[in-house]
């Protein structure tokens, strides 16, 4: 605050972070890039002329063309409407999945926080789900409960949410040792007041660059997943299974994974930036 | 405000009325890695309605730890014991969260030292006290605002509508303060807990803060529990007056008494640590050492190493509360303290 000139009233701590990420050009890149990836995932399907799941033998692997942008796949599908079909279902496993490791990892943490008690056993927990290799516990857990949406998006969900849980309690923590709690609890407020208006109002922004970051990661193991088989299976469209099935065809068709490897890097990329401005902005207001 | 102003109830000597609140043999004793630590050691206390109580002692003395009992609000690794522990007649030693929930902000309150932080930095000054007088009171919004907006006016904050925008960071010290005052105070509590509430202020400030509390704690008939190191502000707030040391309480009195004739070699030190304005020139009298580690207590009277009269029992023996005379009485196996001085060349 000391850079404001005297008698200045700051409009607000989120606007001046708005500003500083203004400033920034990795936000600029980012924020742009991952529009563009999210309008050609969102908006795409609906104006491609083909279908994804059309077959067509005699078009098989046909490089990129005026009828097809970024030619054709295995099967003769029109890749860059599989593409779109694909990012569609990418972007939403990788959403639902740090949904979900947002809230179960964020309760978790401001739960240890809150109560003491609860502290132990609570990251106990967390730390044997550390110890595996997130990407050993999501495969062993869509294996063990079969390929569907539903336990994919549970693996990538529990494989992310110990990170989640972690920033969560220790941003909770330094706010619980702040006046401002007591004082609350001063006037009566209850423990679910106390802990959403008090706890999470003051310790969100930590764990939303985090949630950022989390997003990336997921969007990658979702597509990892695909490429190893065990995500969604075909024919529905997916980044990483069908990078897989141009993999069989690198040599003589390498459009085909090449392309939805550049998409899932094109989506990755600018999260990563988002996530590491936002990072910047909220240490530089901390200091 | 439309108070209906009560009579004030001063004179605690004569007619002292049903107290309100009674604390007897308080121990509290922390459970941490390095063993138990005991924070208080078998404290007395009482406090008739709108009286005011400054409880005094040095950092560590277990002063805050006395705040946060009676509120309720220490943490689980706390063991709490007592003899009696009562507000306004109800037992809080077996009192369940929720009904301490309402007793706190709606009979209890308290104020802290920190304004700064006290405060929730995200929402607005007025919204927080709206949310304090709604928690505990069923009344609409609008109605809600007014009563908050009517509460800053009352601690003295120009321009309370447009402040009741603001969010604390726009706020100065003094302000803060006062805002807090008017959230502790807006359902008009018989127990008004003050935690140094004028340390973190500009010395300015500060006096228009005492005044503030001792003003609105009289019109609401507030009994208030200040606590402080500075025995100025003592001089300046309490009707009684009781110090501790090391966890203990080692004397009480009425205030005029225990600035005239102390009777505990500590609070003698206290009143010499004090600057006095007309003695320029003299010298402080300043209590030699530290307060002991609270793990390593002196067996005794845990003040005797400090002490300049100890004598063989202090080194051995817990000095008793004894009443040296009406309304005061000290801890120490010396006093009353003027035989012990007159007995020394």
């Amino acid at each position: 605050m000391t850079d404001l000139p005297a008698g200045e009233i700051p409009a607000g701590s989120s606007s001046r972070t708005w500003r500083r990420m203004r400033r920034n050009p990795a936000m600029a890149i980012g924020v742009t890039v991952l529009t563009a990836v999210v309008f050609f995932a969102l908006i795409g399907p609906m104006i491609s002329p083909y279908d994804p799941y059309d077959t067509a033998l005699r078009m098989r692997l046909k490089p990129p063309s005026a009828a097809h942008w970024l030619g054709t796949d295995s099967q003769g599908r029109d890749l860059a409407t599989r593409l779109m079909y694909g990012a569609r279902t990418t972007l939403m496993l990788g959403l639902a999945g740090v949904a979900f490791a947002a809230l179960t990892g964020g309760a978790i943490g401001l739960l240890a926080a809150f109560y003491k008690r609860l502290d132990n056993p609570l990251m106990r927990l967390i730390d044997v789900l550390l110890s595996f290799p997130s990407i050993l516990f999501g495969l062993s857990l869509a294996a063990m409960m079969g390929p569907g949406l539903h336990s994919l998006i549970l693996a990538i969900g529990l494989s992310i949410m110990p990170g989640i849980a972690r920033i969560s309690r220790g941003a909770a923590l330094s706010v619980m040792a702040q006046d401002f709690m007591d004082g609350g609890r001063v006037i009566g407020l209850p423990d679910v007041t106390l802990m959403r208006r008090y706890l999470l109002a003051n310790a969100y922004a930590p764990i939303l660059t985090y949630v950022t970051l989390a997003f990336g990661d997921a969007v990658l193991l979702a597509a990892a997943l695909g490429f190893l088989g065990l995500g969604l299976q075909p024919p529905t469209a997916e980044l990483g299974s069908i990078a897989a099935e141009g993999r069989s065809f690198l040599f003589i068709a390498p459009h085909v994974s090449f392309a939805a490897s550049a998409l899932i890097f094109l989506i990755v990329l600018p999260v990563n930036m988002l996530g590491d401005t936002l990072r910047d902005a909220a240490d530089r207001r901390a200091s | 405000m439309k108070h209906s102003p009560r009579e004030t109830m001063i004179a605690p000597q004569t007619a002292r009325p049903e107290p309100l609140l009674v604390v007897r043999g308080l121990s509290v004793t922390f459970a941490t890695d390095q063993g138990p630590l005991k924070a208080l050691d078998a404290v007395d206390l009482t406090l008739a309605p709108g009286e005011t109580l400054a409880v005094v002692g040095e950092s560590g003395s277990g002063k805050s730890v006395l705040s946060l009992a009676l509120m309720g609000l220490l943490p689980p690794t706390a063991k709490i014991e007592a003899d009696a522990l009562t507000f306004d007649g109800r037992d809080l030693t077996g009192l369940r969260e929720p009904d301490f929930r309402t007793l706190r902000g709606t009979a209890m309150s308290m104020i802290f030292q920190e304004p700064a932080t006290a405060l929730n930095p995200v929402r607005r000054i007025g919204d927080q006290i709206v949310e304090a007088i709604r928690l505990h009171e069923d009344i609409p919004a609008p109605k809600a605002r007014a009563r908050a907006i009517e509460a800053l006016a009352a601690t003295g904050i120009p321009a309370p509508a447009e402040r009741a925008g603001a969010f604390p960071h726009q706020l100065s010290g003094g302000m803060r303060q006062r805002a807090l005052i008017a959230m502790a105070l807006v359902h008009r509590p018989r127990l008004l807990i003050a935690d140094e509430p004028t340390t973190a202020l500009d010395v300015t400030v500060q006096a228009q803060i005492l005044d503030l509390i001792r003003d609105l704690a009289r019109e609401t008939g507030t009994a208030t529990l200040f606590i402080t190191h500075d025995m100025g502000v003592v001089a300046e707030m309490a009707d009684r007056v009781s110090v501790f040391y090391a966890g203990r309480l080692v004397e009480t009195a009425p205030a005029p008494a225990l600035f005239s004739s102390p009777e505990h070699p500590y609070t003698v030190g206290l009143l010499g640590s004090m600057p006095q304005m007309n003695a320029r020139g003299a010298p402080m009298l300043p209590i030699r050492g530290t307060v002991p580690d609270p793990r390593l207590m002196p067996p005794g009277c845990h003040f005797h190493p400090r002490c300049p009269f100890a004598a063989g029992a202090c080194r051995t023996d817990r000095p008793a509360l004894r009443e040296i005379r009406p309304g005061q009485a000290s801890a120490c196996h010396l006093a009353p303290l003027i035989e012990t001085l007159e007995a020394r060349p």
